[in-house]
């Protein structure tokens, strides 16, 4: 697998606390890649190394296999959580300038945001001033200017905080299509809903240190609790009796008379379908799904664990 | 294109662009033109002629005045003998620009007998001033010869009514010196004290903006710096070109305009105050002495230029890098809601201490104050600008030297300073603006 940003042990102290403690994270290409924490736990820091805006005390941050350099800020776009633009500034001037900054060149970068501009179909906004825009016209002019020089990878800290839901779906919509390009995404929230939807690797930050990382899928599984949510028409006694195959009732929701969606567990190594042979017996089946833990679930379960060995130690 | 470059044009275009520096750059030169135009203007429109009408008991001083005092200002009209002052005082009590002088006979010969003028408006005191003058010059004339037979008169004709002396020292004349001190002196604070503020604020506006974290994921902070600081800077300069070039084109306007012999208007004035003694200042070659000054001080201008040019941007460079820094790094440490004021007094004392000093110059340019201030880096730019025209090259040249030396070695540890405060501080937010922090933030920043 080809990664293109591979931060090794790296260790970052401000004067009264660390930031990042041995942080190890590989990001591959072409991946969505969540970063999730509290607030405070070390995600900014992380992104402003990659970003160079700071650098660590120890440890190795590497791009496409090179230690960073000053060339490579021009393949990354980045949108910090708290972002603003010039007040005073004309839109298009001021996006011409952002996306110079970038290295592009005038008649590229005029090029390329006219091309976005139409795209969002915010075309005559280029002569206004940006302090006569509404939050959300400034918050699309901000995504714009973070992709118009086409970046290898982007960095999104928080990116739908104050979208408004058809903004955010915009956003989203964008955000994969660059996927589909073949842009990497960092993507920095709190927003579980939107991890779960759209990343594909995740890395959890508590306490400036790595906690829990890995592929979204296979985090959800090592964290599935085995339960399977069954629901059924037919007589609720004879379900119970079908328990007897090895598995427990864990939680009963009556939908209308006679139709119930219930959570069950094997108390063993049962399989489930020596569960649904006895039921079909006595009640009809409308569907079988195993229950797997949400990222939410799994943020709260894991930091609260951290934070609980942190105070037993 | 150059990264430093982008910021620099932008710190630049976007403050150019602004209808507030087009409005300074051609309301100020309006204002400077102004205010050397309105005294004249005021003197032309006071210094109407005013007519004294004297009733003379004392016979001889009336006609005397009438003969010999009358000028462009003020014209003495002796009345005949049979004039009483109640006649004449009744007869012009609603004359404006018409006085009555009553001289009893006593006059100067017992000292509580005054002169007396009857006016309805306000002659104001330099009017009065000439009067007092004009009659004690005659009487004094006329009591001088009474005693010793000697014509005062022709004797004052024969002296002149000054001696002159000829600066033959090096360098400048004194006075042309003290005007360019000041104006160096002056320039360098507005300069130093304007833009070294604006860039204070400038870095506060990217702060409070958050535009800051956008903005240093395409360039390193303290190119961002130097870019702000070099960008302001040029405003600056521009401004002051633009000031001084306009200011000279409107001086130039207004003075066709309303057609003033500035020239000619300075040497009544001075006529006028030095009236004391001085019966036939008209036929004194004054002029030529003073096309002489002239002359000299155009000479003086030339040879000095070369000076200016080659030291004042050094100076210029040095003295705005060294407070920009500064206000930069308190510009960084700032939030948007704390007081900077606190903070930016410290910066301010050298420089305003650098100004009042620089006033003391022109009557003391070696004084041990101006050469420690003219040398101590906080202080230098202002100081060694106003020093400047009172250099001997001869003798001091290594002081210039030293002076910049030691500035450029302060500027070069104060950027560092700045540079490193700001760094770590620009991406601090929600912490109290405080030395403490600051040095904090110095220290952390690797």
């Amino acid at each position: 697998m080809r990664y293109i940003v591979e931060a090794e042990k790296v260790v970052k102290n401000f004067s009264n606390h660390t930031a990042l403690n041995k942080v190890t994270i590989k990001i591959p290409e072409g991946c969505i890649y969540g970063l999730l924490g509290p607030n405070g736990a070390g995600k900014t820091t992380f992104i402003r190394l990659i970003n160079q805006i700071s650098k660590p005390d120890s440890g190795t941050v590497l791009f496409y296999n090179k230690p960073l350099e000053e060339d490579h800020i021009t393949k990354i776009g980045y949108l910090p959580e708290e972002r603003g633009l010039y007040k005073k500034m004309k839109v298009g001037e001021q996006a011409m300038y952002l996306a110079q900054l970038k290295g592009m060149n005038k008649t590229d970068a005029k090029a390329k945001l006219k091309d976005w501009f139409t795209k969002f179909d915010i075309l005559d906004w280029w002569n206004y001033k940006v302090e006569d825009l509404s939050k959300g016209m400034a918050q699309k002019i901000q995504f714009i200017v973070t992709v118009v020089h086409k970046p290898k990878l982007l960095i999104l800290d928080e990116p739908f905080s104050g979208f408004d839901p058809i903004n955010t779906e915009l956003i989203k919509k964008e955000i994969l299509e660059l996927k589909e390009k073949g842009t990497t995404i960092i993507f920095s929230t709190h927003n579980m809903q939107s991890v779960e939807e759209i990343c594909d690797y995740i890395t959890l930050i508590n306490k400036s240190e790595v906690i829990l990382q890995g592929k979204v899928e296979e985090i959800k599984k090592q964290f599935s609790k085995n339960e399977f949510e069954i629901h059924f028409t037919g007589n609720m006694l004879s379900f119970t009796t079908a328990l007897w195959t090895g598995f427990q009732l864990i939680k009963k929701e009556e939908i209308q008379k006679n139709e119930f969606k219930v959570t069950v567990a094997p108390i063993d190594n049962q399989s489930i379908n020596d569960l649904l042979g006895s039921v079909i017996v006595g009640c009809k089946v409308k569907s079988v799904k195993e229950t797997s833990a949400s990222i939410h679930d799994i943020f709260i379960r894991t930091i609260g664990e951290d934070n609980l060995t942190d105070t037993n130690n | 294109m150059n990264k430093l470059n982008l910021i620099i044009r932008r710190e630049f275009k976007t403050r150019v662009k602004k209808k507030s520096f087009i409005v300074l750059s051609i309301v100020t030169p309006l204002i400077i033109a102004l205010l050397v135009i309105a005294p004249i203007l005021i003197q032309q429109s006071t210094f109407k002629q005013k007519t004294v009408l004297v009733v003379d008991n004392t016979i001889t001083l009336g006609d005397l005045l009438e003969r010999d005092k009358s000028s462009k200002f003020i014209k003495y009209v002796n009345m005949p003998l049979s004039a009483t002052i109640e006649v004449v005082a009744d007869r012009f009590e609603n004359a404006s620009d018409t006085m009555v002088l009553h001289l009893n006979k006593n006059f100067g010969i017992i000292s509580n007998s005054p002169g007396q003028l009857y006016n309805n408006g306000h002659p104001g005191p330099g009017v009065l001033k000439t009067i007092k003058n004009d009659c004690f010059d005659i009487f004094r004339k006329i009591q001088v010869y009474r005693v010793t037979k000697l014509n005062l008169e022709k004797v004052d004709k024969k002296l002149g009514d000054s001696c002159n002396i000829q600066y033959e020292g090096r360098g400048l004349n004194p006075e042309v010196k003290s005007y360019l001190s000041l104006a160096g002196g002056f320039l360098m604070y507005l300069l130093v004290l304007i833009y070294g503020v604006q860039v204070m604020k400038g870095v506060m506006e990217e702060k409070t903006n958050r535009i800051i974290e956008v903005i240093l994921s395409s360039i390193q902070p303290v190119k961002l710096m130097w870019g702000k600081i070099i960008g302001i800077g040029l405003v600056g300069i521009s401004q002051f070109t633009i000031i001084i070039i306009t200011s000279i084109i409107f001086f130039g306007a207004i003075q066709s305009f309303v057609d003033i012999d500035t020239a000619n208007l300075v040497n009544d004035q001075i006529k006028m105050m030095d009236s004391e003694g001085n019966l036939v200042s008209a036929n004194l070659p004054q002029l030529s002495i003073e096309e002489m000054d002239t002359l000299y001080a155009i000479e003086g201008l030339k040879s000095y230029l070369p000076t200016f040019l080659i030291i004042m941007p050094f100076l210029f460079i040095g003295g705005f890098l060294l407070y920009a820094a500064f206000f930069a790094a308190v510009g960084s440490a700032a939030n948007p809601d704390t007081e900077t004021q606190q903070f930016i007094l410290p910066i301010t004392v050298p420089i305003i201490l650098g100004m009042v000093t620089a006033t003391t110059i022109m009557d003391n340019p070696s004084s041990d104050l101006v050469y420690y201030t003219s040398m101590f880096p906080l202080t230098s730019p202002i100081v060694m600008a106003a020093r400047l025209p009172f250099i001997n090259w001869a003798t001091d040249w290594w002081q210039v030297l030293t002076a910049i030396l030691l500035l450029f070695i302060t500027v070069w540890l104060s950027t560092k300073f700045a540079a490193k405060v700001y760094k770590t501080a620009i991406l601090m937010y929600g912490q109290k603006l405080s030395y403490r922090n600051i040095w904090k933030w110095f220290k952390q920043s690797n």
